[in-house]
């Protein structure tokens, strides 16, 4: 790695520091002054047995009891550190996450669900790139006919159906009517490709129509491009053309947008998770939202800006590695 | 015979259930070892010809009619599989932008690579020194084998793609305008490779451009092309020596030179025909000075003046009945200056930072514009001219404050530019105007050509009312030779030549008393250059304007400017009365601009292409001839000399 690539890296994780506090700020805001910790307790607590010292029970035994910003009744620093807001926003930064309200480390639930979610969401992605640059790149080879016009056809309709239709036919086509693939659940292992199967097909055909119609465009601005006419006056032949020249050239917008993604995708998908059952992140944010319990929504906030950001400084480093005219610096 | 034939060559387009032909009928041939230019202006035909050839045509387009052959083989009859043998092995094309014709991410070495693999079954080492012999060939050094193309210059992208296409050996190589994107001094230097290889390997060469020039420097034959046909077909020598066409004759009348100063331009009155036009008669006659009513009610034939020069001209076979003689050219006065500065730029500089490292530290300046000074008269014009990258953009910039100059001085009459803030610089501003070069770009598609002449008053001339700024758009369009109609529609209704015209008019409408023109006509056809230079002759007549006349071509600079600065790495080397400097050069900069120009034979001594200089020396000692000792160490002072100035040692 060169001298100037480094560098370009040390600033890029400062310029995030910036970033990250102010999401941390606004989250916070969201979390704690627009909903205050009375009236999570209010919801937590159900309309009955509302009374002012249930309300400040909840708070006492959630960690919910202290003041915002400032606590006056502390000493010295304290009056600054006891607070909320570090207890819940600051620690996001060292991941201290804290404890759900069932009591459980949100920390060290988050890594075991993880993998689950990876589980689903790489082979999603790779499988998914390859299929969608291949379905492109026939479309483009065919281009000007009615083979190309009907690919984009099945693009159009396939991005017109909801992703829901995919996940609950694919469940009754390939679970319940062929019994191929188990319709959900999720076992650790080998064991448990079976359960894969199903999720990942449902969420690679979900993006075909989408990815495939965006590539073919990126492919089609390229070959018009005087330098594939070049290389079709060397003689080459079409399959060369394309795979070596269209291909080689297009493939720099196509990856470094699709390396953004990747710090992302040990998240899950929220909503692939919970139709089949998978214990991942995806199915826990879902579940979170559905308890009200805002430490871990609010820690998957946090973790997904991080992730973002961190697949930001990716695709500019992806850059240099498909890309001979840039270098960072 | 192994060279190419072509015969009756159509090419067809369908839109809208029509068929149209832009190429109609065109044969030529070109022996082995001949040069033959296809010589036109933009549209008619020429590039198409030469892509049919390679059967490359866009999609949509087709060829409908006609046949090629490459010694036995006949072009057109081959299946697709056995034509890609042909395309770069026999038969090879070099194209026009050496910027965008080869491949960003892979190696120079990589892309010639292909070529031999696929045309010489080469591979591996053999392939390696086969790159590196091809790459010297061109006069390239070898190891820019493992370089990118974003690494090489202009010159040495087009030297790559001219070594990619002789990796298949070809017996006939077509190059499109393989010089037209490029400097002057790197522009002759391709041109002598060419004739260099072609006589080497007895190739023949296919050259198609729309500079007479450089038809009169390479080619042994010239075909004049003219919507779709070919009209005229001639010897070098017999073309040079009287072309016969009416056509041709009008391309020779319309370039500007400085032999033609004070005279106006001619011209060739109308547009190209359109696409699609039904022709009855001669396609030229509508715009043709000699024509008569024959020529609009028969197509003339293809008729043979003298052994091998062709003519599709009725007057080759009969002579043009009395009728009233077409006016000649009205020729103009030549200008004269006056003597007060109008502007004056005093050491003006522009430096650019780079930025290095962590804390992006500023590690070095660029000199874009390195200690600049000149002035202008009220109606003189100045003629800055000097290679790309040079600065001529960046100090045209500066003088407006469209970016601000890091030293130096520029005032306008009484006031100094560097000093105005806010509403007084935006008033000045109405006095500086600038056209810029590339007229399809410089217009707002989305405006109307009236609301683009009115945004410019509304902002720059607060004082007139609305309904004056409405009455003053036709009065501006008139005066750049458009119709008032012209207010209503949207710059892409408009040629090249219309919206530059446009573009005046906008600078104009302000009232300016300088106006900087940035290479105004270098994106135009040369029939459309002479209305252009016609044009602002007869605004600084008429209004006593300044120009400030940016431009690399040195026949255009001769023949409008009064005076000349030439700009080399961001300083003056050499300013002086136009016609002295272009008839007896001082700088030896100056004299390699001029000796490059096209259309002296290339015979000049081999340039060494632009290299990096000592800091402390003359910037040109790198590529100088005349090099001596102190200019490695001591950098020369712009000194004066009666009414010039040259910046040099070997005038001190």
């Amino acid at each position: 790695m060169m001298p100037g690539m480094l560098a370009y890296i040390v600033r890029r994780v400062f310029y995030a520091i910036p970033i990250l506090i102010g999401v941390n700020l606004i989250t916070f805001a969201l979390f704690f002054v627009v909903n205050t910790p009375d009236d999570m307790a209010r919801i937590h607590l159900g309309a009955k047995h509302v009374t002012a010292e249930a309300i400040e029970r909840w708070k006492v035994e959630h960690g919910y009891d202290k003041p915002l910003f400032f606590n006056p009744e502390a000493a010295g620093l304290a009056k600054l550190g006891d607070t909320l807001f570090v207890d819940k926003s600051l620690k996001l930064f060292v991941f201290d996450f804290g404890q759900a309200d069932d009591g459980r480390d949100i920390g060290r639930e988050i890594t075991t669900r993880m993998w689950p979610s990876l589980a689903i969401a790489l082979p999603t992605f790779l499988v998914g790139l390859l299929a969608y640059i291949s379905f492109a790149l026939t479309m483009v080879f065919f281009r000007a006919t009615y083979l190309d016009f009907a690919g984009v056809v099945l693009c159009v309709v396939l991005m017109s159906i909801s992703g829901l239709f995919y996940i609950i036919g694919g469940q009754y086509l390939l679970g319940k009517l062929w019994h191929l693939v188990p319709v959900s659940g999720f076992e650790p292992g080998l064991a448990g490709l079976k359960f894969l199967l199903l999720p990942v097909l449902v969420g690679v055909i979900s993006g075909l129509g989408d990815s495939s119609r965006f590539y073919r465009t990126l492919f089609l601005e390229e070959i018009h491009k005087d330098y594939v006419r070049t290389a079709r006056a060397k003689g080459l032949s079409e399959r060369i053309v394309l795979f070596r020249h269209v291909l080689g050239n297009a493939m720099i917008p196509i990856l470094t947008g699709a390396v953004v993604v990747i710090p992302r995708l040990f998240l899950g998908s929220l909503i692939v998770e919970s139709f089949f059952g998978i214990p991942g992140l995806g199915s826990y944010t879902i579940d979170a939202i559905q308890a009200q319990d805002f430490a871990i929504v609010r820690a998957m906030v946090f973790l997904g800006s991080v992730l973002y950001i961190l697949g930001l400084l990716l695709t500019d480093l992806s850059y240099t590695l498909v890309d001979p005219r840039v270098r960072l610096e | 015979m192994t060279g190419l034939v072509l015969r009756d060559l159509r090419v067809e387009i369908a839109t809208g259930g029509r068929r149209l032909a832009p190429v109609d009928g065109v044969s030529l041939s070109v022996a082995p070892g001949e040069c033959v230019a296809l010589l036109g202006e933009s549209g008619c035909g020429k590039s198409l010809t030469a892509l049919a050839l390679m059967r490359l045509l866009p999609e949509g387009l087709r060829i409908a009619d006609g046949e090629a052959r490459l010694g036995e083989t006949d072009l057109f009859a081959l299946p697709e599989r056995a034509m890609q043998q042909v395309r770069g092995g026999r038969l090879a094309m070099v194209f026009q932008e050496p910027m965008l014709s080869l491949n960003p991410v892979m190696t120079v070495g990589q892309q010639i690579g292909e070529a031999l693999a696929v045309h010489r079954a080469l591979a591996g080492a053999a392939a390696g020194a086969e790159i590196r012999r091809l790459l010297e060939a061109v006069g390239l050094s070898a190891d820019l084998s493992a370089s990118y193309p974003f690494q090489l210059s202009g010159g040495q992208r087009q030297r790559a793609l001219i070594a990619t296409m002789l990796a298949g050996e070809p017996r006939i190589l077509i190059a499109d305008e393989p010089t037209t994107a490029l400097d002057v001094t790197v522009q002759a230097q391709i041109l002598r490779l060419l004739k260099r290889l072609q006589a080497e390997r007895g190739m023949g060469l296919l050259l198609i451009t729309h500079d007479l020039d450089v038809a009169r420097d390479m080619a042994d034959r010239v075909a004049i092309m003219y919507a779709g046909q070919i009209v005229e077909w001639a010897p070098r020598e017999a073309l040079f020596a009287g072309p016969v066409h009416p056509y041709t004759q009008k391309l020779f009348s319309v370039l500007p030179s400085a032999q033609r100063r004070g005279e106006r331009l001619d011209h060739i009155p109308g547009t190209v025909p359109p696409l699609g036009t039904a022709f009855s008669g001669c396609r030229f006659a509508d715009r043709c000075d000699q024509s008569w009513a024959r020529c609009r009610k028969e197509a003339p034939g293809f008729h043979e003046r003298a052994p091998g020069h062709f003519a599709r001209c009725h007057l080759m076979v009969e002579p043009r009945p009395a009728g009233p003689a077409s006016a000649p050219a009205a020729s103009g006065q030549a200008v004269e200056a006056q003597a007060m500065p109008l502007l004056r730029v005093q050491d003006l500089a522009v430096h650019f930072p780079q930025r290095k490292g962590l804390l992006r530290r500023v590690a070095g300046w660029i000199k874009a514009v390195d200690g600049v000074s000149f002035e202008i008269a009220a109606g003189e014009t100045l003629a800055l001219v000097g290679e790309s990258g040079c600065g001529k953009t960046t100090l045209a910039r500066a003088i407006l404050r469209l970016i601000e100059p890091t030293a130096g001085s520029v005032r306008l009459g009484d006031a100094a530019i560097g000093e105005l803030q806010g509403e007084a610089l935006r008033r000045k501003r109405a006095e500086m105007q600038i056209v810029f070069q590339d007229p399809f770009s410089s217009l707002n598609p989305r405006m109307r050509v009236g609301e683009i002449l009115e945004e410019g008053m509304q902002a720059l001339r607060p004082e007139l009312a609305k309904a004056e700024r409405k009455a003053l758009v036709p009065v501006l369009l008139q005066q750049v030779g458009l119709d008032a109609a012209a207010a209503l529609r949207y710059p892409h209704a408009f040629s090249g030549g219309q919206r530059q015209r446009i573009a005046i008019a906008r600078a104009l409408a302000v009232e300016p008393r300088l106006l900087i023109c940035d290479e105004p006509t270098s994106a135009l056809d040369v029939s459309v250059q002479a209305q252009i230079l016609n044009l602002l002759q007869g605004l600084q007549r008429e209004r006593g304007l300044a120009y400030l006349f940016i431009s690399h071509n040195l026949a255009v600079v001769g023949y409008l400017a009064h005076r000349v600065a030439v700009m080399y790495r961001g300083r003056l080397v050499e300013t002086g009365p136009a016609a002295a400097v272009m008839a007896e050069p001082m700088h030896p900069y100056t004299r390699l601009l001029l000796e490059s120009a096209p259309g002296r034979g290339l015979g000049v001594a081999e340039a060494v292409e632009a290299g990096t200089g000592g800091e402390a020396g003359c910037p040109f000692a790198a590529r100088c001839r005349e090099v001596q000792p102190r200019c490695l160490v001591a950098m020369p002072a712009l000194r004066r000399l009666n009414d010039r100035q040259v910046a040099c040692h070997l005038r001190e």
